[in-house]
């Protein structure tokens, strides 16, 4: 996505928006500055490009009080694994200024979704001033969230088809994931603890109320996460670094991603997933990826497995091991086993790896 | 005496100005009166794009570094 000129950002091609009821309680209100000077720098003095912190609660308290507990706005996602691993994100820390430094501009705020793109890509009005109660699925959602779950439902990655829910429906991201987004007034550790979190069956109800015909989903339904059956090979991370380079700027390396499909041991399971076997994705992580800001930083790096809970983004209703039972039943390559992991991280992934012969009929 | 009925009529007061001009769904508060003045000279320039054009100051190019590799 190539970022906008400087004043393409701020640009008002359509001045209908000051019509509208955000447009009608005038810029200064939100953004500050003195409209009632001709000179652009004094009548810019005190600015707030993006007001969301300050503006947005004035009037949408209900959603604002959750979204202060979303994973968009406390990126709790990253700091509960860190901290499970042993990591210490106290302020002043190693790792926390390595947080600071490398993790932390990837947060969102109400204006940054709904009016302008994310400062991360460069930000700049979206589509005039217009509030968007959905966002952008181009300049919003995958404008960050691009390389694996964007890529995947696109059918960005070579030879992999898009989702169907792209292909035949050309769903955006916030037909499924609406007020999940907003988060549900409690923090949550990852953004599968999200009570308001999507599921297959809000929409594919009759999958579960009615399994006559299909012999697959009277076996599995209660066994196999969705995705084991109708999603296809996805990207997998490795090896991620975090470090200032030597002119002083902040930079990260990691290894080329590989494009994979394991089935692995459900590391989540509960009762709201039951599922004894789910695809697995590796995450970037590794256990020396700040070691650029000191030693051991996360000393319980194997307290988390590293191949962790995965939804691919491209589901299809037939897949290579959906094709037949014999596809699936017994074909050692679909699933993770010792031999797919790297031996260091063997260790925290052995609740995940799949032992003996898989999912063999009589199993 | 006095002082209680004034208390109560500033709180009376207050509790009117809220009902009648506080926050409702979808309908914000802040009176557009002053907003639209405000608004028309911001507007004014932000819509005219070779104004923009012209006084635009050059955004500092983001250094990256170019150790940086692999996927995000």
């Amino acid at each position: 996505m190539p970022p906008l000129e400087a004043w393409e950002k701020v640009f008002l091609g359509d001045a209908d928006f000051m019509e509208s009821t955000h447009g009608k309680v005038g810029c200064v209100i939100c953004h500050g500055g003195d409209s009632s000077i001709a000179d652009k720098e004094l009548a810019h003095t005190g600015l707030l490009a993006d007001p969301s912190d300050i503006s947005c609660d004035t009037c949408h308290q209900d959603i604002d009080e959750k979204h202060d507990f979303s994973l968009h706005a406390t990126l709790g996602g990253f700091q509960s694994v860190l901290e499970a691993r042993g990591g210490n994100l106290e302020e002043g820390s190693p790792l926390a200024t390595a947080f600071e430094n490398h993790c932390q501009q990837c947060h969102t705020s109400c204006g940054q979704c709904h009016v302008s793109r994310p400062d991360e890509t460069g930000g700049g009005l979206v589509s005039d001033h217009e509030f968007r109660p959905t966002p952008s699925m181009q300049y919003n959602c995958v404008a960050c969230h691009g390389s694996r779950v964007g890529d995947e439902y696109l059918g960005n990655n070579e030879g992999i088809p898009a989702d169907v829910h792209w292909t035949q429906a050309t769903m955006t991201c916030a037909k499924c994931h609406s007020q999940e987004l907003h988060g549900s007034s409690q923090s949550a550790a990852t953004r599968y603890q999200n009570s308001n979190v999507v599921k297959c069956e809000d929409c594919h109800e009759e999958v579960w109320t009615n399994t006559e015909g299909n012999p697959q989903h009277e076996q599995h339904l209660s066994d196999l996460q969705c995705q084991v059956c109708h999603s296809v090979a996805y990207k997998n991370c490795y090896g991620c670094h975090v470090a200032f380079d030597e002119e002083g700027l902040p930079c990260r390396t990691s290894e080329p991603s590989q494009i994979d499909f394991e089935i692995g041991y459900n590391p989540l399971r509960s009762s709201e997933r039951p599922y004894k076997y789910v695809v697995l994705r590796h995450v970037p992580t590794c256990l020396g990826t700040c070691d650029y800001y000191g030693a051991n930083l996360l000393p319980d790096f194997n307290a988390l497995p590293t191949w962790k809970y995965a939804t691919p983004h491209n589901i299809q209703l037939n897949t290579p091991q959906n094709e037949s039972c014999d596809a699936c039943h017994g074909n050692i390559d679909l699933f993770l086993t010792e031999d797919d992991v790297r031996p260091e991280e063997r260790e925290p992934n052995k609740d995940v790896i799949v032992t003996g012969n898989p999912y063999t009929p009589e199993e | 005496m006095k002082r209680p009925i004034l208390a109560v009529a500033a709180a009376i007061l207050v509790l009117f100005v809220i009902a009648a001009f506080g926050c409702t769904e979808g309908e914000p508060a802040v009176t557009p009166v002053e907003g639209e003045v405000v608004a028309s000279s911001c507007v004014s320039c932000h819509s005219d794009k070779d104004l923009l054009k012209a006084v635009a100051s050059p955004e500092p190019e983001e250094a990256v570094s170019e150790a940086t590799t692999g996927e995000g």
